[in-house]
């Protein structure tokens, strides 16, 4: 389970953002990968832009989708992993 | 001997056979045969024979020795494609049939056994003009697909459930012992056409059949894995597979049996036109 202070989240440098008809996906120039975001994954990418924690960006999900909190957080848990897994995102300690 | 040429786009190539396999070769390689020697050839292939085989030298390298003219063709079928995909380039090679009407080309993509040639046959079948077999080439600065008309290998007993559905009026179709069929269609295309519609066909029995319309999003991971391996950065294919995609009408077909797959291709095709 991801803690829900003190780590933020941040886009990798290494990642390019690629539009695909109205979706975007992200290109990963080590693993020669490409991955097509879902609407959640991309509201989470779009979140990402500046350094966020689990819990801003919980918030921020809260605000646009009208669904149950814990849903929300499992699909932020899962959509965290994935982009970690992936390295399309970065981590760090406390701002 | 005789020496016959292969002129596809970006590839020719020459070869020489002893005169008992010409009429095989010729009838096989028919749409491909140029009438002189061309002025460039990028490989030269010979067969010899060989005791009762055949063998096949590639640039006066040996490759192989096959028991027989068909299991030869079908090899020099597999090598020119492995050839063609080497010398397109930045062109986009898809695993793929293609077929064209008017000035716009319709290409079946797919994983294997989902209905890619027998969507293709269906087609030829139905009066377009034939474009591609296996691989399909794409040109993605122009989007246009270039012709790279093989014969098309169906099982045979498919053929057959098609043949006492809907008489075959557009090729000839050939069996090969109980498994095999072989079509040669009978309208081929030998200019570029522009790619419009890619379709991914999917077949189940349980299928209610339907036409569903896809966005480049949805399908550009499978996409990229129907693609031959490229000649440029990984990168570079996935812009221009980008690029391609979105510029085409992207549609799958849930087909269950051969009835169903023809009245979605009149669906999809009449709309378009």
């Amino acid at each position: 389970m991801i803690s829900s202070d003190k780590k933020y989240y941040i886009r990798s440098e290494k990642v390019t953002e690629k539009k695909v008809g109205t979706d975007i996906a992200l290109y990963v120039e080590d693993h020669r990968s490409i991955h097509v975001l879902n609407p959640t994954a991309r509201f989470i990418w779009e979140c990402l832009k500046d350094p966020m924690s689990f819990d801003e960006i919980l918030f921020m999900m809260s605000e646009v989708f009208d669904v149950e909190t814990a849903t929300l957080r499992n699909d932020l848990e899962e959509t965290l992993v994935l982009f970690e897994e992936k390295n399309l995102v970065e981590t760090r300690g406390g701002r | 001997m005789k020496t016959l040429y292969l002129e596809f786009h970006k590839l020719i190539v020459s070869l020489t056979v002893p005169d008992k396999l010409v009429e095989d070769i010729q009838e096989e390689f028919s749409s491909v045969l140029g009438s002189s020697r061309p002025l460039v050839i990028h490989h030269a292939y010979t067969v010899h024979l060989e005791g009762k085989g055949l063998s096949l030298f590639k640039d006066k390298t040996h490759l192989k020795i096959f028991s027989n003219v068909f299991e030869l063709i079908f090899a020099f079928e597999e090598e020119i494609e492995n050839v063609l995909v080497k010398n397109i380039g930045a062109w986009v090679a898809f695993h793929a049939g293609c077929v064209a009407k008017g000035d716009s080309a319709y290409m079946v993509a797919g994983n294997p056994d989902t209905g890619k040639t027998t969507t293709t046959f269906q087609m030829l079948e139905m009066g377009f003009d034939f474009l591609c077999e296996e691989v399909t080439p794409v040109d993605p600065e122009t989007g246009k697909v270039y012709p790279f008309p093989q014969v098309l290998t169906l099982s045979r007993p498919y053929t057959e459930e098609s043949f006492s559905l809907f008489p075959v009026r557009e090729g000839v179709l050939s069996y090969y012992g109980p498994e095999i069929s072989r079509y040669v269609p009978g309208r081929i295309r030998k200019k570029a056409a522009k790619l419009k519609t890619i379709i991914f066909p999917s077949y189940n029995p349980a299928f209610e059949p339907r036409v569903e319309e896809l966005s480049p999003g949805d399908i550009l991971t499978d996409l990229l894995h129907y693609c031959f391996p490229p000649n440029v950065k990984e990168e570079v294919l996935y812009d221009n597979v980008i690029r391609i995609s979105e510029n085409c009408r992207l549609l799958r077909i849930q087909t269950c049996g051969i009835k169903s797959t023809r009245e979605l291709l009149v669906e999809i095709t009449s709309a378009n036109s």
